[in-house]
């Protein structure tokens, strides 16, 4: 079980893979702007980030490079409809890049083990939501609808 | 051009070269000086019938205006070996200022064309590639709930028959859309060390279950002496499993789709030959054209994309009846310096 933040301006989308990621045991969170998504990270550190690029214009890009900054622990997964920035070299900093597709939504899941299998152990820990409080965030502890 | 706009400039043109003839057969003959100013004149219908028809138009001018006026310059010719060879060379340097400037205006006009194309491409790609991007994301909405959906229900459900095909249809959408953006981006070709025969066979296994579902049968028929090329073999197999699903989809059950390699020209040629009912004489100019389509649900980019990896490797596609039952698509990509063994 991991904690994982969705960062995706799509409430549809955000509820689509918060469904899928807490059927498969995870504790999933859920930001549709790169704002509150900055602060959720740096108070809450989830074990994974699967962020969209597409956030009020481009900003996806401002937000995976502050992450990086702040801690390059962080695990970041790009989520995006955007296959041609696949090889842009501003996505060596996240470690992973899947292309929306719900035909292939089982290679997204795949991704998402074998990052959480690189990770250090020590990243483990409860979640702490400090500060101000989310705007536009949706937080889904456990499958939904239970 | 109009046809009427056409007609005018023909008959501006006609009368041009009527009044210049006029003008040798209305002067005396012993006005020499003036003749050689008419005969210039000449050069005027000339370049307005290669500007505005091209070559045709060049070769017609230049055809009307020797038979026009030979019969005057044999009338009048005082039979001097020196004047004689002096009209005919200059008659062989106007046929030969048609011709060029024909030529040149052709060139230029194709270069013009393809110029426009083009950009209208360039254009179509854009539009295309931001309307499938914003199509990603509620497709992938609706696939996705509808999978969930599915799983929540008991499997005996009436509704499952529907879920599926909400299911099916928005993964053929998907398919469409990322069809849609493969057409409109630019196309990055990343080449290695390839086998086109064993290339041919692995696209033939990817297609293997369509063409069962199809009742149609793929065939190999590979030239073994194929070197190995510097392709992007991925991109090669994209535009080849495009051709063969077209050729599955044209053929009716029971036939089989051909695909053979060979070499020729410099360069290796893949076939694939169907047995369908053909293209159409009326269909041929457009099938390369983007969203050009004859099958039911097609995004008519497929063939956009077989040509635009095809030429990005410096090759040819073109298709040809397949005697009297369909039709052959031909690739032809080029050793050139890369080739490799």
């Amino acid at each position: 079980m991991a904690r994982i933040l969705i960062v995706d301006d799509q409430p549809h989308l955000r509820e689509f893979f918060a469904q899928e990621l807490t059927d498969e045991g995870h504790k999933v969170v859920g930001i549709g702007d790169a704002e509150s998504a900055r602060r959720y990270i740096e108070n809450s550190k989830p074990d994974l980030v699967l962020l969209d690029l597409y956030l009020n214009g481009f900003e996806g890009w401002n937000v995976l490079q502050d992450i990086k900054h702040k801690d390059p622990q962080t695990r970041v997964l790009i989520v995006t409809a955007y296959d041609s920035y696949a090889n842009d070299p501003r996505v060596s900093q996240a470690d992973g890049y899947w292309v929306k597709s719900f035909v292939d939504f089982d290679k997204l899941k795949r991704k998402i083990s074998d990052i959480l299998e690189r990770k250090p152990d020590s990243r483990f820990e409860e979640i702490k939501i400090e500060g101000a409080p989310l705007v536009g965030g949706i937080i889904m502890h456990g499958p939904i609808g239970r | 051009m109009s046809e009427h706009k056409e007609w005018k400039k023909a008959v501006f043109i006609a009368v041009m070269i009527g009044g210049i003839v006029g003008l040798f057969y209305l002067s005396f003959p012993y006005m020499q000086y003036r003749h050689a100013i008419y005969r210039m004149l000449f050069y005027l219908p000339l370049v307005l019938g290669s500007f505005w028809f091209g070559l045709k138009g060049a070769i017609y001018v230049c055809t009307v205006v020797l038979i026009l006026y030979l019969p005057y310059a044999i009338g009048q010719s005082q039979g001097s070996a020196l004047e004689m060879l002096h009209q005919i060379l200059e008659g062989i340097l106007y046929v030969l200022i048609a011709v060029i400037l024909g030529l040149l205006v052709e060139k230029e006009r194709k270069r013009h064309r393809d110029l426009l194309r083009a950009e209208k491409l360039a254009a179509v790609g854009r539009a295309v590639s931001e309307v499938a991007h914003d199509m990603k994301t509620p497709l992938m909405a609706i696939g996705g709930f509808a999978k969930q959906v599915s799983k929540k229900l008991a499997q005996d459900d009436p509704n499952q028959e529907k879920l599926a095909i909400v299911i099916q249809e928005t993964a053929r959408l998907e398919s469409m859309v990322k069809e849609m953006l493969d057409f409109g981006r630019p196309l990055e070709i990343q080449p290695t060390n390839t086998c086109l025969n064993e290339l041919v066979l692995n696209t033939i296994e990817v297609a293997k279950p369509m063409a069962r579902e199809a009742g149609v049968v793929l065939k190999a028929e590979l030239d073994p002496s194929l070197p190995n090329l510097l392709m992007d073999g991925s991109r090669v197999e994209e535009a080849l499993l495009n051709l063969i699903a077209n050729a599955v989809q044209a053929s009716p059950a029971g036939e089989c789709v051909l695909v053979t390699t060979t070499q020729d020209r410099g360069g290796v040629v893949v076939k694939v030959a169907d047995r369908g009912d053909g293209i159409g004489e009326e269909q041929r100019e457009n099938v390369f054209h983007p969203f050009f389509s004859t099958k039911k649900g097609g995004t008519g980019l497929g063939l956009g994309i077989v040509k635009k990896i095809v030429e990005a490797h410096g090759g040819e596609v073109f298709f040809s009846p397949n005697g009297k039952k369909g039709v052959t698509f031909t690739v032809w990509y080029p050793f050139r310096e890369a080739r490799m063994y």
